[in-house]
């Protein structure tokens, strides 16, 4: 039974399918969320807030980036939607995503026992920069990729290790808990542009996948192929899309920052 | 550490590394599937897609020939062959690329109208050259190279939509008129942009003798093996392969394991043995008085797997048997693989009583 987008060496039809993993993992993060904000509200003896918008748009971004189809085709077809799975999943959804603790909820992060204390660790800006650098990495070398993405659960390890990078990577960007006194604006600017915008892996990425005489990843060169898509324009496709979509996302990003200080400032 | 004999370390130690490595000069190893001995191309004539008879040795005598068998309907495996050669003869030198003849037999002649096979080609290379003919003069033609004819395999109840099972490897055929490597799926623009350039530089075939010769004794690389041991290609490996000393001089049982080392599921096909006149693959099924040895036509090999074909589940049976097997004879058996291609293997006959060893030997190695 499929319930994991994987590669299966099928021919690619338009045919609808089922991924219940997909469906079971996006209603777990909705069923979390508000598990942790009702905990936080009953802390703090506040009435529950509903969900705010921006959490639901995450968790519909990652449902539309984990299902069919593109979550089909990026598993086992396509090197570029696989990029776009990339782009959706690291980038667009966990900002959105991070919006979904309330403050109460963000409150039980300020204890001392083990989970506030692992968060704060992990979610230190450059710890965050450098975990999330290096699973960017190692998530597009062809090894890992050929090996991991033709199984579920390698697929899944694959999908699970974006989300859970980006959210590393946004936290200090979008959340103040845990304060990280010097994590300024500007240097939140300088963090966006060292991770995302001039990040030397993703440079490094772009360059192997849009200017490699033949293509980096065999499952995608090797997969059914869709008419009219050759696989090296699939690949440069792929690398223009890392390099176009991580620069849109970190000037957007960039830009909030920068009016946010603007007004702070003035 | 001063720097200078920091320096001067690692000059000694790289020297020392590199020392090691042997006296040969580096040679870069082919990739695809060396042949156990090279194949000389056969002569044969069908139609090309403008109607015209086409003598495939003369038409690509001098020239690097790529002959394949496949259908222009198939999904997978033969526009990706055809894409991946049109995408690195796309990046080669004029004067290369003319050295180059890729020619596509059809194993669906019903379906392959010239017209179609002419367009569908045009799709990767306009160079490309399709051949059809009628159904018998295909299957001859696939005969020649030892190749399990190519079957249809129906979706459903409409008889005009169908799969057709083909062997999945290329033949390359040297400038000398010799096929020393074989491209079976799996193979990449990677693979393709290292071997086409060797093959097509030597006019006379000595230099890739030299250089598989060379491959062989530096991988060890088995291509066809004596006697059980183990045979790789293209990811797959066969090991253990051995004959039950049979009681009856009509049939007997073969075993042997079969190791999937890619990410692609691949299927036995067929099978068939140079000592029986017919092989088909058995299961045994059942219980005590219940048991019973039903015939299945395939074997699946997921990926990244070991099948074990071995008493009291899977095996080959040999029918027919061409003469009386004794302990000690070698019984070539060749194996169709949907993915793949063919692979042959040798299997040693052994006494019953001595099975049990024989198939608890060392797994599959590489």
């Amino acid at each position: 039974m499929n319930w994991w987008c994987a590669a299966t060496g099928a021919a690619w039809t338009w045919e609808w399918r089922a991924y219940p993993g997909v469906w079971l993992f996006i209603f777990l993060l909705a069923l979390g969320m508000w598990a942790w904000n009702r905990a936080g509200a009953r802390r703090a003896g506040r009435p529950q807030r509903p969900m705010h918008p921006l959490f639901l748009g995450g968790l519909v971004v990652l449902w539309l980036s984990l299902d069919w189809p593109i979550g089909a085709l990026g598993a086992g077809y396509l090197a570029s939607v696989h990029m776009l799975q990339f782009l959706l999943m690291a980038l667009v959804a966990p900002p959105m995503l991070l919006q979904g603790p309330s403050p109460d909820a963000l409150a039980l992060l300020q204890g001392g026992s083990i989970v506030p204390g692992l968060v704060r660790r992990l979610t230190a800006p450059l710890l965050a920069l450098i975990l999330f650098s290096v699973i960017v990495l190692l998530t597009h070398l062809p090894a890992v990729v050929d090996t991991l993405m033709t199984s579920q659960m390698g697929s899944m390890a694959i999908d699970l290790l974006w989300t859970g990078a980006g959210l590393l990577f946004w936290w200090p960007v979008v959340l103040d808990v845990p304060v990280h006194a010097r994590f300024t604006h500007p240097v939140k600017i300088g963090y966006l542009v060292l991770g995302m915008m001039f990040s030397p892996i993703m440079f490094g990425l772009v360059g192997f996948l849009a200017y490699s005489t033949t293509p980096l990843y065999g499952v995608f060169e090797l997969a059914p192929p869709l008419p009219g898509v050759t696989s090296r324009a699939d690949h440069q496709l792929a690398g223009v899309m890392m390099s176009v979509g991580g620069a849109t996302v970190a000037f957007i990003a960039m830009s909030v920052i920068f009016f946010r200080w603007n007004r702070e400032s003035g | 550490m001063p720097p200078l004999r920091f320096l001067s370390s690692v000059c000694l130690i790289t020297f020392a590394l590199t020392g090691c490595a042997g006296d040969r000069p580096h040679v870069p190893a082919f990739r695809g599937v060396a042949l156990s001995s090279p194949v000389a191309k056969p002569s044969f004539t069908l139609t090309d897609f403008n109607g015209q008879s086409f003598d495939f040795a003369q038409e690509t005598r001098g020239k690097v020939a790529l002959l394949f068998f496949g259908y222009t309907h198939c999904p997978d495996v033969c526009p990706l062959h055809m894409a991946n050669i049109a995408a690195v003869l796309r990046q080669m030198p004029a004067e290369d690329r003319a050295r180059v003849a890729t020619v596509f037999v059809t194993t669906d002649p019903e379906r392959d109208t010239p017209e179609r096979l002419r367009s569908w080609l045009a799709n990767f290379n306009p160079s490309f050259v399709g051949l059809t003919g009628t159904n018998d003069q295909i299957v001859a033609v696939q005969l020649a190279f030892n190749l399990q004819p190519a079957y249809r395999e129906y979706a459903g109840a409409d008889s005009t939509n169908y799969f057709v099972g083909h062997a999945a490897q290329v033949f390359a055929f040297a400038r000398d008129g010799f096929a020393y490597t074989i491209y079976p799926f799996g193979i990449r623009q990677e693979d393709w942009a290292n071997d086409l350039p060797r093959l097509i530089r030597d006019a006379t075939g000595a230099e890739i003798r030299r250089d598989l010769a060379a491959q062989a004794s530096a991988e060890r690389l088995e291509v066809v093996a004596d006697g059980g041991a183990p045979v790789t290609m293209g990811g797959l490996y066969v090991a253990q392969a051995v004959v039950a000393e049979p009681a009856s001089q009509d049939e007997a049982a073969a075993y042997l394991t079969i190791r999937n080392d890619t990410p692609q599921e691949d299927t036995v096909v067929a099978i068939a043995a140079d000592l029986a006149v017919r092989a088909e693959i058995h299961e045994t099924m059942g219980e005590g008085e219940m048991r019973h040895m039903m015939a299945v036509p395939t074997i699946v090999l997921p990926p990244r797997s070991e099948t074990k074909l071995a008493p009291g589940g899977k095996h080959v049976m040999l029918l027919q048997l061409r003469r009386t097997l004794k302990r000690g004879d070698s019984v070539t058996l060749y194996l169709s693989l949907a993915r793949a291609g063919a692979l042959e293997v040798r299997a040693t006959v052994v006494p019953y009583d001595e099975l049990e060893k024989a198939l608890a030997n060392p797994g599959v190695g590489k």
